[in-house]
């Protein structure tokens, strides 16, 4: 079953971008770009909210999770049961230091946004260490070093009060004319990092370690080097993400992170990316998160109680995967 | 001190099944040792715990969990992994604790559907051969979703028939002792001395030797979901009762917890490796350890982090082991 549906994904069909409707349609992003596309509507529809406002503040907070979600896309598409469970509390522990760091001055921002980022690297390498040269299953070996996380988190917080700088908290509410710069943002990583996967050595080295890690060694790659750089990775951009929502959300908190541990997976899930590993689909795991902030968005409106919210969330992720074309069986 | 003991354990995995300390006792050998250590080393400090009220009260806490443990093992005998088993127990406390006292038959009802949803989930995992984790984690937005839709504050208030229940004791033999004892050697006699556990643990191992041998593999993994989702009503139906009140948060501790336990325990993610007693004796080693922590003054704060360090450094020892006996042999 396993080699019958990986032939789809041969190099040969991805250089021959032809933009036929077929294709489009049967792209594994498309589903995720409907539903966007539905929820954005039914929002306009329902509360006669200005479209153009509700996409606008969508794509803001889609950012966050845009970027810890292509950390955890990587994770995933690399294989062998990868997963990333440590991501949100390695954002908020990012988003803690830097606010300490920032200290409500513009003049720390770049040593805020570093120290945030070398946390969840250092995190990562962490969780890479275990899970390739311990050899634990990634599920147990990201959620210990969260709970340590959390742990460091817990103590550590008690003792600091930081604010984010203005400058970023600005810059990331700020508009030209209609358009959110960081929404802009959002899209600038996303395209970005859709380059590195399938058009720089090291992405295509990721999906093919992900689809067959001793064909990808007999390729010259080491797997398991590979493998590993996805933990830090994640950790990184979950570190980044944690001190962009610090600064959009004006402070850290001891919450800031939780809800990004599902969503992260739910984004990368929705967009098409297989779960097995092997194919990375960073524009519908754009789609993915837009589609996630508005569906909250939505269930706000409604007034709908964040049980009904974790209710759709958890429901959609089991149905999708449920749906999903090629379910290749891992565990 | 306490983890060196459980981490000479040379028999975890099957490779070292031969190995002669292994043919002399199973793998639960080594946890129950560690376990009755930690225990001796609490009577130590404080003399008063070896009583009857002393062992109600520092073993009737760690009931809840060594079920939770025992939900945990049937999964892991199917090789997976349950990371939705916290929110279920939540969800059971609550539907206990303010449906139960009100509306009997609906209450019951309620909790027959919630084992139902556990063998939906392990039909579409086998069905579709989806990783457990993600849908299992999905699965607990749904069931904390449900709990907060229930209770969105904690609350509610327990039967006082079922607090009499679970609060029996007698006044030689502590009641804990009594329910512990019972569990263990019923779950224990079934999986390893009747042909149906057999059955059950081999289709975590060797799913088509099971289906060769004429048994449904479906029908299996239906059977330890089920069982698994029974021991968490039963997680859950204690907590109730110690609690007196129902909260949607009560168990989300237990998902690290439980892993942990199977896996001090003896057990091995590979699946079908599972021990009834070791996996109890692991469920007490991780709660004694966090009572103990509690006895010598640490703060509750570290707790979580103690706990994670000892699952990372039984699974750091047991690859280490495991490296050894492979350096052994090839030489």
């Amino acid at each position: 079953m396993t080699a019958l549906d990986t032939r789809p994904e041969t190099p040969v069909r991805i250089r021959k971008p032809a933009l036929t409707v077929r294709s489009i349609v049967r792209h594994p992003a498309t589903p995720a770009f409907i539903g966007m596309l539905v929820v954005w509507l039914s929002i306009g529809a329902i509360a006669g909210r200005g479209l153009i406002d509700t996409i606008s503040a969508g794509i803001i907070i889609a950012t966050f999770l845009v970027i810890v979600g292509i950390g955890q896309l990587f994770v995933i598409t690399v294989g062998n049961g990868g997963i990333d469970l440590s991501v949100s509390y390695v954002m908020t522990l990012s988003a803690f230091l830097a606010c300490q760091i920032m200290a409500g001055q513009d003049s720390n921002i770049v040593l805020g946004l570093v120290v945030g980022v070398v946390a969840g690297v250092v995190a990562g390498g962490v969780s890479a260490f275990l899970i390739e040269f311990i050899g634990m299953p990634p599920l147990v070996g990201t959620l210990a070093v969260g709970f340590g996380l959390q742990t460091i988190t817990l103590i550590y917080s008690g003792s600091v009060v930081g604010v984010a700088s203005p400058a970023l908290s600005d810059f990331t509410t700020m508009q030209i004319g209609p358009i959110p710069v960081f929404g802009v943002v959002g899209v600038v990583v996303a395209v970005l990092f859709a380059v590195i996967l399938k058009r720089t050595p090291y992405g295509r080295r990721i999906e093919a370690v992900g689809q067959k890690p001793v064909a990808a060694g007999f390729g010259g790659t080491r797997p398991s080097l590979i493998r590993a750089s996805a933990y830090v990775l994640s950790g990184g951009m979950a570190g980044l993400a944690g001190v962009f929502l610090a600064a959009y959300s004006g402070g850290a908190s001891l919450g800031l992170g939780t809800s990004y541990q599902l969503a992260s997976i739910a984004v990368v899930v929705l967009g098409g990316s297989l779960i097995a590993g092997g194919r990375g689909i960073v524009s519908g795991l754009w789609a993915g998160a837009v589609l996630l902030t508005l569906l909250t968005t939505l269930a706000n409106i409604t007034r709908l109680s964040s049980g009904w919210q974790f209710i759709i969330q958890g429901a959609l992720i089991v149905l999708v995967l449920a749906l999903s074309r090629n379910p290749i069986a891992r565990r | 001190m306490t983890t060196s003991t459980v981490t000479r354990s040379p028999r975890p995995l099957g490779s070292s099944m031969r190995d002669r300390l292994g043919s002399a006792f199973g793998s639960w050998f080594l946890p129950s040792v560690a376990a009755v250590a930690i225990f001796a080393i609490m009577v130590a400090l404080r003399p008063l715990v070896a009583s009857t009220t002393g062992l109600n009260l520092v073993l009737a806490p760690l009931i809840p969990l060594v079920f939770a443990v025992l939900a945990q093992m049937f999964v892991v005998a199917a090789g997976d992994i349950d990371l939705g088993i916290g929110s279920f127990i939540g969800l059971a406390n609550v539907v206990m604790a303010v449906v139960l006292p009100t509306d009997l038959v609906g209450g019951l009802l309620l909790l027959l559907v919630m084992l139902a949803g556990y063998a939906g989930m392990a039909v579409l995992i086998s069905v579709r051969g989806l990783p457990s984790i993600v849908v299992t984690l999905g699965m607990s937005f749904v069931w904390l979703g449900i709990a907060i839709l229930i209770l969105p504050t904690p609350g509610g208030a327990v039967a006082p028939e079922l607090v009499s229940f679970v609060r029996f004791t007698t006044p030689v033999v502590p009641g804990v002792v009594i329910v512990l004892t019972i569990t263990t050697v019923l779950v224990a006699l079934f999986l390893n001395r009747t042909k149906y556990g057999t059955v059950l643990r081999g289709s975590g191992s060797n799913a088509e030797g099971v289906r060769r041998a004429g048994w449904s593999v479906l029908r299996a993994k239906v059977s330890l979901y089920v069982l698994a989702g029974f021991f968490g009503l039963l997680s859950g139906l204690y907590l109730s009762g110690q609690t007196g009140g129902g909260d949607p948060y009560i168990a989300s501790s237990y998902v690290l917890l439980s892993i942990a336990g199977v896996i001090v325990g003896g057990g091995s993610f590979r699946g079908g490796e599972v021990s009834a007693v070791g996996a109890v004796a692991g469920g007490l080693v991780v709660g004694l350890l966090g009572a103990l922590l509690q006895f010598i003054g640490v703060q509750s704060s570290f707790q979580a982090a103690a706990q994670g360090l000892v699952l990372v450094l039984v699974l750091v020892l047991r690859a280490s082991v495991a490296w050894i006996q492979k350096v052994r042999r090839t030489r």
